[in-house]
């Protein structure tokens, strides 16, 4: 009965991690105490290693093992453009994409009154220390185009105008390799609105 | 537009019913209690995504059952819509109780849903509302010549969502910032940049909302006066003064400073004042019953005609318990102004509808 107590606290944990069902939990579980001591002890050290050593970063609150982030420390980053995210998740996103060589805000989280969430609760004022020197040209806000974050991104901006800059906001429209009668007619209302030059 | 069938389980007061219905007027037959008025509520609710008699969809699951399925056939000309909607507890095969239930309204906790339109699932009723218009009229109708604004409030937003095809998504939009920035107003200190970053979208997204009720309720006015002097008889003149809350406020400093006093917001169309002057003197204050009744008769069907008017669709009219709250000759009056293509009425009793209406309808015993 004690083995069964310690396997079923085990399950419980890992189906506690996001994406992860009973059944999964149950089968890596089962993985977790087939794999020999050795590659157990590196799974653990792993995960101890990575709370312990990531924090984030003090410039733009990426996660990072180092002082200061690898993007915020790059010389080939260009350091006038700031990109505003949610998370880091968003931040990982848009760094797969290739697109964009500036540097990050992450927000740590958008305006959400309804769940306490509010301007001082997320990294804004960090934000503004980071236009304080001048150096900055552009801000892109890349939150996310749903009601929170479409508030934070308008909330922002109010904010940011003062300093001068170049204020832009994510374009919005069709997904790539879609077809047009399967977009939902907001987005494809977004996408005619703010058609470009071709 | 008709009701072709409508069929359910679990709902309400019926355990499970299947009814089709003609064109013209149709009659529910039944005692107290039979359910006549769940076969209305289930209509309504196929409608708009509300049940006119509770405010907590959960509360249409009969007692002791875990869901609800309802599921109404609309036809226009030869078009056949169907809207199918199970309601449940979100964790079915589990019987729960009052108490559970009263928690998980609480907690806000979301029901399992599923909607689908014409056999196709749907996300919600935003995707359904607009498209079948049903008018609801029974005894609680004074209440729209009597009762708060709030009453004449929902009134115009019902007529305006089938008018209009934006105004469901801008009143949406609206209430959506309307909770936040009344929750915000809760936290300590809130910072008025955000509150005026709130209050600009709203002012925004409400300018547009009045101007669609000021020429809206400028039409209802007009024709309910007519229905009211011409087929009614009142001997009267009906005014609608349509007073909006002053949107500018929102933006107030000083204004803002007394609305972070009283943490909740104070202006905004949600508060707009909607009164009906009866021959110059507020209705809310001096009609008689059988006034606020005639009026709010004209209100409806002021309603069904502009629609009518306005998408060529005759919305199907519910009138519940219809019979025994009028005296003889409104009655005949407004079942005169029956032009719809389909009437669905309740009675206690056949005894007490006229025969000639009794001849031209199809009855529905329960």
């Amino acid at each position: 009965m004690e083995i069964e107590n310690k396997l079923n606290k085990l399950i419980t944990e890992i189906a506690k991690l996001p994406g992860i069902g009973p059944k999964s939990a149950e089968r890596i579980a089962l993985y977790i105490l087939s794999v020999s001591d050795n590659e157990a002890s590196v799974l653990l050290s792993s995960i101890s290693d990575a709370r312990s050593k990531i924090h984030l970063c003090p410039v733009c609150f990426n996660i990072t093992d180092s002082k200061i982030c690898n993007i915020c420390s790059s010389s080939n980053r260009d350091h006038s453009k700031i990109c505003v995210v949610e998370e880091v998740r968003d931040l990982f996103a848009i760094e797969r994409s290739g697109e964009y060589d500036g540097v990050y805000h992450v927000l740590q989280g958008r305006i959400d009154p309804m769940n306490h969430l509010t301007p001082e609760n997320i990294r804004i004022k960090e934000l503004l220390e980071r236009l304080r020197d001048g150096e900055v040209k552009e801000v892109i806000i890349a939150t996310n185009p749903n009601f929170n974050g479409d508030i934070s991104a308008i909330y922002i901006g109010k904010l940011l105008r003062p300093f001068g800059v170049k204020i832009t906001r994510i374009a919005m429209g069709l997904p790539k390799g879609t077809e047009i009668d399967f977009v939902d007619s907001v987005t494809l209302s977004m996408a005619m609105k703010d058609r470009k030059e071709f | 537009m008709i009701v072709e069938k409508a069929s359910f389980a679990n709902f309400r007061r019926i355990k499970e019913g299947n009814f089709s219905f003609s064109p013209g007027f149709n009659l529910l037959v039944g005692k107290n209690g039979s359910g006549k008025t769940s076969i209305l509520d289930s209509i309504y609710l196929a409608s708009t995504g509300k049940s006119f008699i509770t405010n907590h969809t959960v509360n249409c699951i009969q007692f002791n059952e875990e869901f609800f399925f309802v599921s109404v056939e609309f036809k226009e000309r030869d078009l056949i819509d169907t809207v199918d909607y199970l309601f449940g507890n979100r964790e079915s095969g589990h019987k729960s109780t009052e108490r559970e239930r009263g928690l998980q309204r609480i907690k806000r906790v979301k029901f399992k849903k599923e909607l689908k339109l014409s056999g196709k699932k749907v996300k919600g009723f935003s995707e359904i509302i607009g498209k079948f218009p049903v008018l609801f009229l029974n005894y609680a109708l004074v209440d729209l010549v009597t009762g708060s604004p709030e009453e004449r409030r929902e009134f115009i937003n019902h007529t305006l969502i089938f008018l209009d095809r934006n105004y469901y998504k801008e009143l949406i939009r609206y209430y959506s910032l309307l909770e936040r920035r009344n929750s915000y107003l809760k936290e300590n200190a809130p910072s008025k940049m955000l509150i005026n970053t709130l209050s600009e979208q709203m002012i925004d997204v409400g300018e547009r909302i009045i101007e669609k009720r000021t020429i809206t309720l400028e039409k209802i006015e007009k024709t309910a006066s007519e229905i009211s002097a011409d087929v009614l008889g009142e001997k009267g003149k009906i005014e609608i003064r349509y007073e909006p809350s002053k949107l500018a406020n929102l933006t107030n400093a000083s204004l803002v400073d007394e609305e972070i006093k009283k943490k909740r917001t104070l202006f905004g169309i949600h508060l707009d004042d909607i009164n009906v002057l009866f021959n110059g003197n507020e209705a809310r204050e001096f009609s008689s019953l059988g006034e606020a009744y005639s009026i709010g008769f004209a209100f409806k069907f002021a309603e069904s005609q502009l629609i009518f008017k306005e998408t060529g669709k005759s919305p199907v009219l519910l009138l519940d318990d219809f019979f025994t709250d009028l005296d003889e000759i409104r009655r005949e009056k407004i079942l005169s102004l029956v032009k719809n293509e389909q009437a669905i009425i309740t009675s206690t009793s056949l005894n007490v509808i006229p025969t000639n209406i009794v001849d031209e309808s199809k009855v529905i015993m329960l």
